[in-house]
């Protein structure tokens, strides 16, 4: 029997049942894990957890990394980097500073700053899985600004690793920094491929060889003496990401993740004492630098850019919380006894603390927003919506159509034959882009009142919406128009629920496809045709289609 | 609190490296020549234990984590435990588990004895060598697409009996003092007791409590992991409160979630990391084994492994024979169990820590795993071809009253992969065209919905490998896929059988083309299909007015309508 099998189970036991309320709650997991450490302090042996724990960063940063495309760098680049080390580079200086008046030293300055400038990409993007998934500006904003954060924070690890803070030191720890990231490349393009076809389709192989190669890296990374964290980042980068058993792979690393995060951040929580009054100082100044300043930054960097009040104010509350990089930096400190008591208790706590007012900000963002407008002089220049927009402002009886995706297109063209003026809003840039072929376009967001002023909405006689969002659903149905509105929704219950508040029509996309597809599907069950002839008939279908477009 | 850090940094990964680097590497061999993983993760033990290099050490970590391994292991198993899918000749596969436990006890104690071991040492033999080795044979079987087959049903209907033979048989020898028989008997008595406690929580909480709390959690992949993770610790940390072993706390677990529906996807979720675990556990045995231990009864070990893979067909042809089931069948059915389970190892550890017998005893029991494990695994691929050569010796048994049970096995079928408007559209039609229609949806919202329907269900994600064999994705005539998700498709395509039907959904046409070229008869694309009906609503709102508000007016009444339905 093994002394640690106790409180590891008192770990899941309890964890579940906190995540039970808080899955109600819509609360993330990572800060209830916080919390629970904190309750189970007393229980939890320190030494051999905080190892168990190394486990949990090492599968993080594993999954980061594997994630982590080349392709991904230059969409980044060219979307939000400078937000990202604008808004890193203003907030860490800035407590940096603070942390030096506060009597610390270089060093832990920097843990400090870096708490305070790194978000949380875990959290962050899982409160906002909807607007990523969507594909919304500020979700694609919010998870582009997260992967340069951790890239960064990656980088500041792979520093803050190095023994002695000379330029002789650091270039050493780079430099086997780069040769372990090095052997990764070389893997991912000789070694990788030859694993999984030798691998035979085996998931419980292909899972393995994954956790081999983690644990192969991580060793190389001991050997040289550096971060762990480089080396589990070079192990996820090892692996590619197009083969075939990759769905295996990633739900079988789901699994490790799930398993030892819960252990990692549980132990961060247990490590917390009762804080003295220079750390509650401290986590006061983090607190307030997180919930507030940190907002306000990125609000007006975006703005700055030229991006919507809305955007601006949605994206920063994705920011608004402590890193789970910024908690590996911590740990990683303590473990080579750098870091001071105060500074990593009031890291902790105030992670823990920024995660859950981060899920508040995140589901009370639209009143957030409006509160926002009336107390602070927040004006875009609306540089974005101007430079890109171009609308008759005298346009009357026109059709507004919102979304210039498949459906939105095809609408456009067809009230563009029926001879109808047409303003197309559309809020994603390269899609935008595509919409500018017709006369009356604009770059804006479909919930701001601003774009339904310059769309002329109370003298349209249509309002199309091709997108299925409810919030952009209710702001067309509350609009002083006497325009006949037809909305989209993706399920039947809610499509009910619009027609109810006042729409004329709404589409929904797979209740209309349903009887084609039935069509379809009686054919292939009554006639006698070969499944080749079906197929490349089909498939001839949607090339003529794609021709049409 | 820093002062419990002074070790500096903290090398953890080597020894870990060591171990799951090597049991990939003999993994990768063991594929190649045909060998299950088990016998690379045994083979990890030996190589780096005492025996050849000695380059691993049983750290704290190593010993929890095998520990762990063995734990979830049996939960696994716990949650296969599935009463209604060998329901149908659960009769004989009771009789032929109970005479099976019997006469092979009976025949490992025989050789063992003959061999020359002493009565305790052959007591212990005889009751580790008496499982099959599940892992291999449900392994070899899925892959041959075998499982649902007679034979491949009665296999695995023996060995989920042999379980639970297994976790009392783990719970006794674990017990204190074992020294006189009074002593056992009380023991045995005592730990029945407990279990049987044990197992009245389980059976209360899987009828009040399980359905519920997992439905709370479904939604969130995170929680409904822990939450799974966390209902076997109970269990753990429960029977260790009793001094029982908690191998059998975590196997109750698993029964108690056994006939929960979210099991499937449970199962799916935890055994990756089990699978991890495992191999430290085998590292961990073969650690306790010195290289002297290994090979101090070889030549025994080779005599009673072909004694016993002998023995073992012999014993259970004639049982399934006896059951009245044709001869294919009672041959093939036997050849599939003829080795000895990875458990033997489990046993014999644990007799090796009770003082019960010494490590050459748990060599002996090593090499005979991996002697009829290697050599069965040939016997199971190759059974039906080696059932046509002695086809004409088994003539004898031939006989009119001999006949098989008919089993429900999906074939020619539908699935249908996920869940929304599209298919609840569909499919009518097609429980009207298929006897068996397989809906595997993953989103626990539509879990009443799909209970209450007259077609067949599985919860969980049609991603993990297991979860599509369940569904009979090989053998279906017609997959109609709701999902969206390109991998998920392609995974389809590339399983499906070259007469199977493939109707899937794509996002972009980018994805359409793709899945077309890979293969799929039909991809529905609803935004395409929707954008030609909504141009023509267009042209009439435009055009004839009139006529658009009468056709907007009735579709709008059919989709009240189904709303009404959907809600209803």
């Amino acid at each position: 029997m093994v002394e640690l099998l106790t409180p590891l189970g008192a770990i899941f036991i309890v964890a579940a049942i906190f995540l039970v309320f808080a899955t109600r709650l819509g609360i993330p997991a990572v800060p209830i894990y916080i919390i629970v450490g904190v309750i189970l302090a007393p229980f939890i042996p320190q030494g051999t957890t905080l190892e168990l724990a190394q486990w949990g960063v090492a599968f993080l940063v594993f999954t980061f990394g594997v994630e982590v495309e080349p392709g991904r760098f230059r969409a980044v680049a060219r979307d939000s980097e400078h937000v990202a080390a604008l808004q890193v580079l203003l907030i860490g200086s800035l407590v940096f500073g603070l942390g030096l008046v506060f009597g610390l030293d270089m060093l832990n300055a920097v843990y400090f700053a870096s708490a305070a400038a790194l978000s949380s990409s875990l959290v962050g993007r899982e409160l906002a899985v909807h607007d990523i998934r969507r594909n919304l500006i500020q979700g694609r904003l919010i998870s582009s600004i997260h992967f340069a954060q951790d890239l960064f924070a990656v980088v500041l690890i792979l520093v803050l690793s190095a023994d002695v803070f000379t330029p002789d030191g650091i270039a050493l720890k780079l430099g086997y920094g780069v040769v372990i990231l090095l052997v990764a490349a070389l893997v991912r393009v000789y070694v990788f491929d030859l694993l999984v076809s030798l691998s035979g389709d085996s998931d419980e192989l292909i899972i393995l060889t994954g956790v081999a190669l983690l644990l192969g890296f991580i060793s190389l990374a001991e050997l040289t003496g550096i971060s762990i964290v480089v080396g589990a980042f070079a192990a996820g980068l090892a692996i590619t990401r197009d083969f075939p058993d990759k769905l295996a792979l990633e739900a079988g690393l789901e699994s490790f993740d799930d398993f030892f995060a819960a252990v990692f951040f549980v132990t961060v929580g247990s490590l917390i004492t009762v804080p003295t009054p220079r750390a509650l100082l401290f986590a006061g100044v983090l607190l307030f630098v997180i919930v507030v300043l940190k907002p306000l930054v990125t609000i007006y960097a975006l703005l700055y850019q030229g991006y919507e009040t809305r955007t601006a104010s949605l994206t920063s509350f994705g920011l608004d919380q402590v890193s789970e990089f910024a908690l590996i930096i911590a740990i990683q400190a303590l473990i080579l006894e750098r870091i001071q008591p105060d500074v990593f208790e009031a890291i902790i706590l105030v992670a823990a603390l920024t995660m859950i007012t981060s899920t508040a900000t995140r589901q009370y963002s639209e009143p957030l927003y409006r509160i926002l407008m009336r107390i602070l002089p927040l004006e875009s220049t609306h540089s974005k919506l101007n430079s890109r927009s171009s609308v008759d402002s005298s346009l009357t009886d026109h059709v507004i159509i919102v979304g210039y995706g498949r459906l939105g297109t095809l609408a456009a063209r067809t009230c563009e034959d029926e001879g109808q003026p047409v303003v197309v809003v559309e809020h994603d840039p390269d899609r935008h882009e595509l919409a500018t072929t017709h006369e009356n376009h604009i770059f804006g967001d479909a919930v701001s009142s601003e774009t339904w002023e310059r769309a002329n909405a109370d003298e349209a006689q249509l309002i199309l919406s091709t997108v299925s969002d409810r919030q952009i659903s209710s702001q067309i149905l509350g609009l002083e128009t006497d325009a006949d509105i037809i909305l989209r929704s993706d399920r039947v219950d809610e499509a009910g629920e619009l027609l109810e508040a006042g729409a004329e029509y709404v589409i929904v996309p797979d209740f209309l496809a349903s009887e084609q597809l039935l069509e379809k599907i009686r054919t292939v069950l009554t006639e006698d045709v070969s499944l080749e002839e079906l197929r490349s008939r089909n498939k001839r279908r949607l090339h003529q289609d794609l021709e049409f477009r | 609190m820093i002062g419990l850090l002074q070790t500096g940094s903290l090398p953890f990964a080597t020894d870990f490296a060591i171990i799951i680097i090597t049991a990939v590497l003999l993994s990768y061999i063991a594929r190649l020549t045909g060998q299950p993983t088990i016998v690379a993760y045994i083979f990890t033990g030996l190589v780096l234990g005492p025996v050849f290099l000695d380059i691993v050490s049983q750290s704290e970590l190593v010993v929890l984590m095998s520990e762990l391994g063995l734990g979830f292991l049996l939960f696994l198993i716990g949650m296969k435990m599935r009463i209604d899918d060998i329901r149908e000749i659960l009769r004989p596969i009771v009789n032929i588990a109970i005479w099976q436990t019997i006469l092979q006890t009976a025949l490992a104690f025989g050789v063992a004895f003959a061999l020359g071991f002493t009565l305790l040492e052959t007591t212990i033999i005889a009751l580790a060598t008496v499982f099959g080795a599940t892992p291999i044979i449900v392994k070899l079987l899925s892959d041959k697409d075998e499982l649902a087959t007679l034979p491949g049903k009665i296999d695995v209907g023996v060995l989920i009996i042999q379980d639970i033979y297994l976790v009392i048989l783990l719970a006794v020898l674990s017990a204190d003092s074992l020294s006189n028989p009074q002593e056992i008997a009380v023991s045995i008595g005592t730990i029945l007791l407990l279990m049987s406690g044990i197992g009245i929580v389980s059976y209360l909480s899987a009828r009040y409590l399980l359905p519920s709390l997992f439905r709370a959690v479904a939604e969130d992949r995170r929680a409904f992991f822990i939450v799974g993770i966390a209902w076997a610790f109970v269990f753990i940390l429960g029977t260790e409160q009793l001094d029982l072993s908690l191998e059998v706390g975590a196997f109750l677990a698993g029964l108690s979630l056994a006939q929960v529906p979210y099991t499937s996807e449970l199962t799916e979720r935890v055994r990756p990391i089990t699978d991890f675990f495992m191999v430290v556990f085998f590292t961990s045995i073969g650690l306790q084994l010195a290289a002297d231990n290994l090979l101090a009864y070889w030549v025994e070990a080779l005599i009673a492994s072909a004694a016993l893979m002998v023995g073992n067909f012999l014993i259970i042809f004639y049982l399934i024979d006896r059951e009245q089931f044709t001869p294919e069948t009672s041959f093939i059915g036997s050849l599939n169990m003829a080795q000895v389970s990875e458990f033997s190892l489990v046993v014999g550890a644990l007799a090796v820590t009770q003082g019960f017998i010494d490590a050459s005893i748990l060599g002996y029991l090593s090499l005979m795993a991996i002697v009829t494990m290697s050599l069965s695994t040939y016997l199971i691929n190759y059974n039906y071809e080696i059932y046509e050569r002695v086809k004409p010796y088994l003539a004898r048994f031939e006989s009119e009253e001999k006949r098989d049970v008919d089993l429900h096995v999906y074939r020619d079928h539908a699935v249908v992969v996920g869940y929304d408007e599209i298919i609840r559209a569909a499919l009518p039609l097609l429980q009207e065209h298929f006897r068996d229609v397989v809906v595997v949806d993953r989103n626990p919202a539509h879990a009443e919905i799909h209970q209450s329907a007259d077609y067949e269900y599985i919860y969980g994600d049609f991603k993990h490998g297991e979860i599509r064999s369940g569904a009979g994705l090989k053998r279906a005539a017609f997959v109609l896929s709701s999902t969206v998700e390109p991998d998920i498709n392609r995974i389809l395509l590339k399983e499906v059988g070259d007469e199977t039907v493939v109707f899937a959904e794509a996002e972009s046409t980018e994805d359409a083309a793709d899945l077309y070229d890979r293969g799929a008869q039909y991809v529905i694309l609803s935004t395409a299909l929707t954008s030609e009906k909504l141009a023509d609503h267009l042209r009439r709102y435009f055009n004839e007015p009139e006529e658009f508000w009468s056709v907007v007016d009735s579709d709008i009444g059919h989709l009240r309508w189904v709303r009404g339905e959907f809600d209803g």
